[in-house]
């Protein structure tokens, strides 16, 4: 079979393309545009479009997924160490604010803000805040048992928020 | 090797494979912090250190210090503020409807927490109690 060698007009969305395509079944069904497949495989311009479009579709989803996993898994308060922040309840709630300073000074963050409250003994606690108060606020909530009055050890919960 | 299109095939299932071996490793990265956040076993093991005055959740006119696992052993066959003394516990660590707590004793077993379904993370362990029986403890994490 002999193959037919045209030049083909297209209009797509408004854009005049001139398209030189390599059949050897050209018909008028495929006159509107050039997904002509053929037994051999061969991919004309069209299919390599239509192929690259969905290839950048698909990693650009996968770009997507990954910045959004990326900003979740963000820890700023990496390193933090709750026991160092040494709080006490037995005689009112205390914690070490120096170490507080000291989280400002090696971690990327601009403020932090401690609240800790003792679940059922004292439920609105206290807290405690160094820095400044940012719009870009993470925060994660850690669990202690301390020695509470007349010899109880109950948990208290510890709520960091750590300003970026 | 052309023919049908083979090249075009395999060029195809290439991609989709490394697409796939990245999502996973994405994942699999994330997954690596949130196990630092949502540790059921590191709660029990704090849970059972926990000690309180028997008056403090049961209406017994006792002040004798005693472990929460006590009381939980109590609680499971006498309805006491424990149970919301710990949903009060585990709402304010891991949010509200993120948890199952479960306890049993003597046959007795009491829930805490509405999770339902998949979770994430869980951890079980058998707590000893003053008089020398053990109490099962189970946290379900989402």
């Amino acid at each position: 079979m002999r193959r037919k060698h045209h030049t083909r007009i297209i209009r797509t969305q408004g854009l005049i393309c001139k398209l030189n395509c390599s059949s050897s079944h050209y018909n008028s069904d495929s006159a509107h545009g050039c997904m002509d497949g053929d037994s051999h495989g061969d991919m004309g311009f069209a299919e390599a479009i239509v192929s690259m479009m969905a290839v950048a579709a698909v990693i650009g989803l996968y770009l997507v997924f990954a910045a959004t996993s990326s900003v979740v898994a963000y820890d700023p308060l990496e390193g933090f160490d709750a026991d160092a922040l040494e709080a006490d309840i037995a005689d009112g709630i205390e914690v070490s604010e120096s170490y507080m300073f000291m989280c400002l000074g090696t971690m990327d963050i601009r403020g932090m803000s401690v609240s800790v409250s003792i679940p059922h003994f004292d439920e609105k606690g206290c807290t405690f805040s160094v820095g400044s108060i940012t719009d870009l606020p993470y925060s994660q909530t850690y669990i202690r048992v301390l020695d509470y009055d007349n010899g109880r050890k109950v948990p208290a919960v510890i709520e960091v928020i750590a300003y970026g | 090797m052309n023919r049908e299109g083979v090249t075009a095939y395999v060029d195809c299932m290439v991609f989709l494979m490394v697409i796939m071996i990245a999502i996973a490793v994405t994942i699999t990265f994330n997954n690596q912090s949130d196990e630092q956040d949502c540790d059921p076993d590191d709660f029990l093991s704090r849970l059972s250190k926990t000690e309180v005055r028997l008056s403090d959740f049961t209406d017994i006119e006792d002040d004798t210090l005693v472990y929460i696992a006590d009381v939980m052993a109590f609680d499971t066959s006498n309805d006491t503020e424990v149970r919301t003394y710990l949903d009060g516990i585990l709402e304010k660590m891991f949010g509200k409807h993120r948890y199952a707590l479960s306890y049993s004793y003597l046959g007795n077993t009491i829930h805490v927490g509405d999770m339902e379904g998949f979770h994430r993370f869980e951890s079980s362990r058998a707590i000893r109690i003053s008089n020398g029986g053990t109490i099962d403890v189970s946290v379900r994490l989402m």
